[in-house]
């Protein structure tokens, strides 16, 4: 009861003030009206009882106050009060208000956003105590940039290695063709020892993981679905285990569903390697490579765990022959944690990152900064004013807190809101082929929320707290003095620095920018433009007949060249941006020996209308054609680099060649010599090719190229096609050639797009910058542009007056700029192609933009500085 | 802020509070009282009389209405709470205690 009475009375104080004075006035006007009477009583004449009165009651405005004060509420009133004054304050200065509220926004907000998101991309993966991962590989100094372990030791340290609480490797993957169910389809295949899913901590979704007794050979075959595949092709049968699927014309009885999140190894399906396969043994001359990752005991290091393998491998090599001796000499094993891993990997990317949302921040709190300490001067008069008139220093700076606690209460949340806004707005762009949950980075949106509303709350009382000392008198009489105020050097320091900051970052993305160009224009060699591509893997089962595989071929092309909208086919079994080349091929060449490539070489077998289909270009000789049958004389058509590199200048149609895996003895005929085509990666010189016929070299892996007037809308009729051939074959892969580019291109535009939108933002906060610098002072010199003109001065010469200045603040800053950006566009030079670190053209170009934004956003205050009537001006001072 | 009170602020509440105990009275008829009652003695310092009772209105202990005083005329009439009431018998016992044990000392040393 007690308590909610003395709330009412507060809140009753609060907020019916005017019932409650006037209450407390008419009792005290009644008390010294009876005081009067009184006084009067004992014999006072009316004019002396009432001052009596009035004596004796003391001060009536300081009873008043004190009533009020003992009524407890003072405090909260006179913070309500200094906030309903800052709000008339901000309200009364809307262009300072807005500018500072978008400042915050898009200082808070976009830095947090683009961070979070990009962050999440890179490092984030969504395992259990994700700490304890180490990426284990061992570096064979023979094979240079080597990142794998070799099958043998991965068995002896599962065995003997004492650091881990789980290991588990991922056998590079492979596809197959799952039938049964529904339509057949390809999936991807990942093979896993027994402990890859808990050394990530990964529960199955449904059922169990795999366990010893199925990870041996001639074990029933088992696997683990993927839960997308679970759900997509099983409907998320909840009685999914124990159930049999078909890969390949072989069985394998469901185990159990894991979870979508495997970021680090992908797969459809699942299946265990067999740890006593031959392959796993010391004593066996051919290994598998191997990815390698364990969980660490508790309180077990990497660099423990990095020692104990190390041993482990030495204690093998003893125990091998000499030939993997000598591969194996000097080997060492790397364990690095798991987040040091992908830091590492991605170390560049987010150095230059980091440093971006800096510039950005930075730029937003000198924005900040700037616009409070110049309100901060133009006040200084007014702040005078109200202390002469008895405001308390206190009270003065409580004021200036109060208004830089709305900005902060508006921007910051503005800052947030938009900050969620743009994280759910970037999400949408990250390709969803990443399975890692991106959601709002709160550590960095605090840290650069704080970071801003800091640099508010202290440019914003500072001011106060000089204008609130007592020798305020001082300020007073120089507040009516605006024509001469003094040069404050911060004032153009400010927005400069910002200049400058923002011109690193344009550089940078205009650095990108002009490699995307390059990078997207690079002559192909061919024409990627109209052609879809659709590949099948042929089971071994059914593949191994060269014959039926070309039978199987011919079929599906026929097919495809009768389907509508269709212009030309053909069946590859390599094709240029399909697979990275890797092989290291060495050509036997008839009369001049072997000749070994050093770069990786494309060696694929077409059938005869490829080169028509790509629009690959005839330097010499004929193409493939139907003549070239499986019994005729082999024939090969060669590409230029590979002409020049295998033949040196010598005419190459007619040179006959052997190649490694052709294994007869025949000898094969060059017929030809095409335009070179860019492969994987685009940015690389065409790496050297050779075609031959598929009649002669056919293939359980083909994929189909078509030419077609829409071949974004020839995925289905294509499959329909493959199925009437084969109604157990599904495509392994269908898109089309554009999107194989644009696939390569893609990081490329991922690091343009990123940070040229920080750059973007950068020349937009620092434009705002220099517009508020200038239009401050514009304000500030009114009174002297007033009697400049009066004196004569034309409206050209203050125009040029003003624009000086933000002509000034443009070239210190960009000349700042210039020298940071030399410096720190070196970061970027493994990003570039085709364009240096130093590129003149962006040099040039962009700090001239950057001067143009910047003299606009100058001219615009100036423009209204010259508008004004000078007499006008003169009359108001 | 100093207040210019001739009576320690505690004492004053004190007074109104035991004041108020007999009926509710409005701020003139409180300071009257407390004079007469004292023989002339207590003179309520009629600047602090005000915070004070706003003073104890806030605290809860005593609560205000408009009515008619005894001239017919309008006043704040000041009436104590049970919250009030239970308050100053706390206080009294308390200063009942501490002017004994102020007796004590001031006839035995």
């Amino acid at each position: 009861m007690r308590w909610h009475y003395r709330v009412w009375l507060r809140l009753r104080t609060m907020f019916r003030r005017g019932r409650v004075e006037s209450e407390l006035g008419e009792e005290v006007r009644l008390h010294i009206e009876r005081m009067t009477e009184e006084n009067a009583a004992r014999g006072m004449s009316t004019e002396e009882a009432r001052r009596a009165a009035l004596v004796e009651f003391g001060g009536v405005e300081q009873v008043k106050e004190e009533c009020r004060d003992a009524r407890g509420v003072r405090w909260l009133e006179e913070a309500w009060q200094d906030l309903r004054f800052g709000m008339r304050q901000l309200r009364r200065a809307p262009g300072f208000t807005v500018v500072a509220l978008i400042t915050l926004t898009l200082g808070i907000g976009a830095t947090t956003a683009i961070f979070s998101v990009s962050e999440a991309v890179l490092l984030r993966r969504p395992y259990r105590d994700a700490g304890r991962i180490v990426v284990v590989l061992e570096r064979f100094p023979r094979v240079p940039g080597s990142a794998f372990v070799l099958s043998p030791e991965f068995r002896a340290w599962k065995e003997r290695s004492r650091s881990f609480e789980e290991i588990g490797a991922y056998g590079f993957g492979s596809g197959a063709n799952l039938t049964g169910i529904g339509e057949p389809v390809h999936v991807s295949v990942g093979n896993v020892t027994t402990g890859f899913f808990g050394v990530f901590g990964i529960q199955p979704v449904a059922g169990r993981g795999f366990v010893a007794a199925e990870a041996r050979q001639g074990a029933a075959p088992v696997a683990m679905l993927s839960e997308t595949l679970w759900r997509s092709r099983f409907g998320a049968d909840p009685k999914i285990v124990g159930r049999t699927i078909r890969l390949d014309s072989e069985v394998y009885q469901v185990v159990g569903v894991a979870p979508g999140n495997v970021a680090m190894a992908t797969a459809d399906v699942w299946t265990p390697l067999a740890l006593d396969s031959p392959f796993f043994s010391p004593h066996n001359p051919a290994w598998t490579m191997l990815q390698v990752w364990g969980r660490l005991k508790r309180g077990a290091t990497a660099a423990e765990a990095k020692a104990d393998l190390q041993v482990l491998t030495e204690q093998l090599n003893r125990e091998y022959g000499v030939q993997s001796a000598q591969f194996r000499a000097g080997v060492r094993v790397d364990a690095t944690p798991l987040h040091e891993f992908l830091v590492l990997g991605y170390g560049k990317l987010l150095e230059i990152l980091l440093a971006a949302v800096g510039c950005l921040l930075l730029i937003a709190c000198a924005n900040v900064a700037n616009l409070l300490l110049e309100r901060g001067v133009v006040r200084a008069g007014e702040t005078a004013v109200r202390a002469a008139l008895g405001a308390g220093r206190w009270r003065l700076i409580r004021q200036s807190l109060a208004e830089s606690l709305l900005l902060a209460a508006g921007g910051g949340a503005a800052g947030c809101a938009a900050g969620v806004w743009a994280t759910r707005f970037l999400r949408q762009l990250v390709p969803e082929w990443l399975t890692v949950h991106v959601g709002m980075n709160w550590t960095v949106l605090w840290a650069s929320a704080g970071f801003a509303i800091a640099a508010l709350l202290v440019f914003g009382v500072a001011p106060a707290i000089a204008g609130a000392r007592p020798e305020a008198g001082d300020a007073l009489r120089h507040a009516g003095n605006h024509a001469t105020g003094g040069r404050r050097r911060w004032q153009n320091w400010l927005p400069a620095t910002e200049v400058a900051l923002s011109l690193v970052l344009l550089i940078a993305a205009g650095l990108l920018v002009r490699s995307f160009v390059r990078l997207s224009n690079v002559p192909l060699g061919f024409d990627p433009h109209g052609v879809y591509v659709a590949s099948v893997n042929r089971p071994v089962t059914r593949g191994t007949d060269p014959a039926r595989s070309m039978a199987f071929g011919n079929a599906v092309l026929e097919g495809i060249r009768r389907l509508p909208g269709v212009e030309a086919g053909c069946l590859a079994t390599q094709y240029p941006l399909g697979m990275p080349n890797n092989a290291a091929l060495e050509v036997d060449v008839r009369g001049a020996g072997k000749v070994r490539f050093v770069k990786p070489a494309v060696v694929a077998s077409i059938s005869p209308d490829c080169f028509r289909v790509l629009r690959i270009a005839f330097q010499a000789g004929r193409g493939i054609s139907d003549a070239d049958a499986a019994t005729a004389p082999k024939v090969a058509v060669v590409s230029e680099a590979f002409a020049r590199e295998v033949f040196r200048g010598r005419g190459a149609v007619g040179q006959e060649i052997r190649l490694p895996d052709a294994n007869a003895t025949e000898w094969t005929e060059v017929v030809g010599v095409v335009a070179d085509t860019r492969g994987i990666p685009l940015g690389e010189e065409p790496d050297p090719a050779v075609f031959t016929p598929f009649a002669q070299q056919p293939s359980f892996r083909m994929s189909f190229l078509v030419r077609a007037a829409a071949p974004g809308e020839l995925a289905e009729a294509v499959r329909k096609t493959v199925l009437s051939v084969d109604r157990n074959q599904p495509l392994s892969e269908s898109r089309t050639m554009d999107e194989l580019v644009a696939r390569q291109v893609a990081p490329l535009r991922f690091r343009m797009l990123l940070l040229g939108l920080f750059a973007v933002l950068a020349m937009t906060l620092a434009a705002v910058g220099v517009y508020g610098v200038v239009s401050y002072s514009c304000s500030r010199r009114a009174r002297e542009f007033g009697i400049r003109s009066a004196l004569g001065a034309g409206r050209r010469e203050i125009l040029g007056l003003v624009l000086r200045q933000a002509g000034g603040i443009a070239a210190v800053g960009v000349a700042v700029g210039l020298a940071g950006a030399f410096g720190a566009t070196r970061l970027l030079s493994g990003f570039l192609y085709g364009t240096k670190p130093d590129d003149a053209a962006t040099f040039f170009v962009v700090p001239a933009g950057l001067l143009a934004v910047a003299l606009l956003a100058g001219y615009l205050p100036a423009r209204r500085a010259v508008r004004l009537d000078p007499a006008r001006l003169l009359r108001e001072e | 802020m100093s207040k210019p009170s001739d009576l320690v602020q505690g004492t004053l509440d004190l007074l109104v509070l035991k004041t108020l105990g007999l009926e509710p009275m409005h701020g003139w008829g409180i300071a009257q009282r407390i004079r007469q009652t004292s023989g002339e003695v207590l003179q309520v310092n009629q600047g602090a009389l005000y915070p004070a009772l706003h003073r104890l209105e806030q605290n809860g202990w005593i609560r205000a209405k408009w009515g008619e005083s005894e001239n017919n005329r309008r006043a704040r009439f000041y009436s104590l709470t049970p919250a009030g009431r239970k308050y100053l018998e706390r206080e009294e016992a308390n200063w009942r205690r501490l002017s004994a044990a102020i007796g004590l000392v001031l006839e035995n040393s």
